[in-house]
């Protein structure tokens, strides 16, 4: 398992706190699990540490949203950079918001949703 | 109940912005709270990103709406743009149109700028807590006027206007008028 980010409550930057864990499932599949908050103050950061893995590796990726607190469209331009990369890209357990945001701005078809 | 704070333009005033709206609202029901969590941090986002100057954040809750205004000194007018999977952003307005009953913007008078606004409603069984406000101004605008070519979805019925202040009226006015200021693709 890779650890990226960081889980400190108080960042000296002021940046919100964000963290990914990548892990490869049975079916050599690269789950990316996502917690704490994304928008704009840290969305790059954690952008530089997940695109390596995703570039390395597997055709499909998959986010893990279940423990993620807060994401904006910065978070959806994070995943849809990652969806560039990779041959798919799948979110598992996300809020009824995220799935909202990404409904409505048509990218349905591009992050699955999984049941 | 009207609060108002300024924040700086650094990326992390997003997540200020988010906070503050948060406590202000801190009563009211937490599915709207996080809804309208993420339309101020798209707002907050836009002016970070397109803009140089401090923004300011407003909340203004009755018992029955709630209004948030988001407003920078930067020129140019924010859109509603429906981009390809290929661009990774621009979406941010088209989230605040889904989320909101209704939204605009305005431009500021004599200065550059403008504000973006929201109203999210609340629905009746779940009206202010403290029900002894019956001073809070109706700020409510007809649902006709709502958002910018659809897409938001109605949240309750439209309660009779016959209580609506000279002052509220004006308010409303403004923003029927700031509505045919969104440029749509």
């Amino acid at each position: 398992m890779i650890r990226l980010g960081s889980d400190d409550e108080i960042d000296d930057s002021g940046a919100s706190v964000g963290s990914a864990e990548v892990t490869v499932d049975g079916a050599g599949i690269a789950v990316i699990k996502l917690s704490g908050e994304i928008d704009m103050s840290n969305v790059d950061s954690l952008r530089d540490v997940i695109e390596p893995v995703v570039q390395e590796t597997h055709d499909r990726v998959d986010f893990d949203l279940g423990a993620l607190a807060f994401m904006d469209s910065s978070g959806i331009a994070l995943l849809l950079r990652v969806a560039a990369k990779a041959g798919s890209v799948h979110l598992r357990g996300p809020s009824a918001l995220v799935r909202r945001m990404i409904e409505a701005t048509g990218l349905s078809d591009v992050l699955f949703i999984d049941p | 109940m009207s609060k108002q704070r300024a924040f700086a333009n650094t990326p992390a005033a997003v997540a200020r912005a988010r906070r503050f709206v948060a406590h202000e609202l801190a009563d009211a029901p937490s599915e709207v709270v996080e809804e309208i969590e993420i339309m101020v941090s798209e707002l907050a986002t836009n002016c970070v990103r397109h803009t140089v100057t401090d923004f300011t954040v407003s909340v203004e809750r009755s018992d029955r709406e709630i209004l948030v205004e988001v407003t920078d000194s930067g020129g140019g007018m924010p859109t509603v743009r429906r981009p390809e999977p290929s661009e990774p952003s621009g979406r941010g307005l088209r989230i605040v149109q889904e989320l909101a009953d209704s939204f605009g913007v305005r431009e500021l008078r004599g200065s550059p700028g403008k504000t973006v606004w929201f109203v999210v409603g609340l629905d009746e069984s779940m009206g202010s807590a403290s029900g002894t406000q019956s001073a809070t101004r109706d700020f409510s605008q007809p649902r006709s006027r709502r958002g910018a070519g659809g897409g938001s979805r109605l949240r309750g019925g439209r309660p009779s206007d016959n209580t609506v202040t000279p002052e509220a009226r004006a308010r409303r006015d403004r923003r029927r008028r700031a509505d045919s200021l969104l440029r749509l693709p």
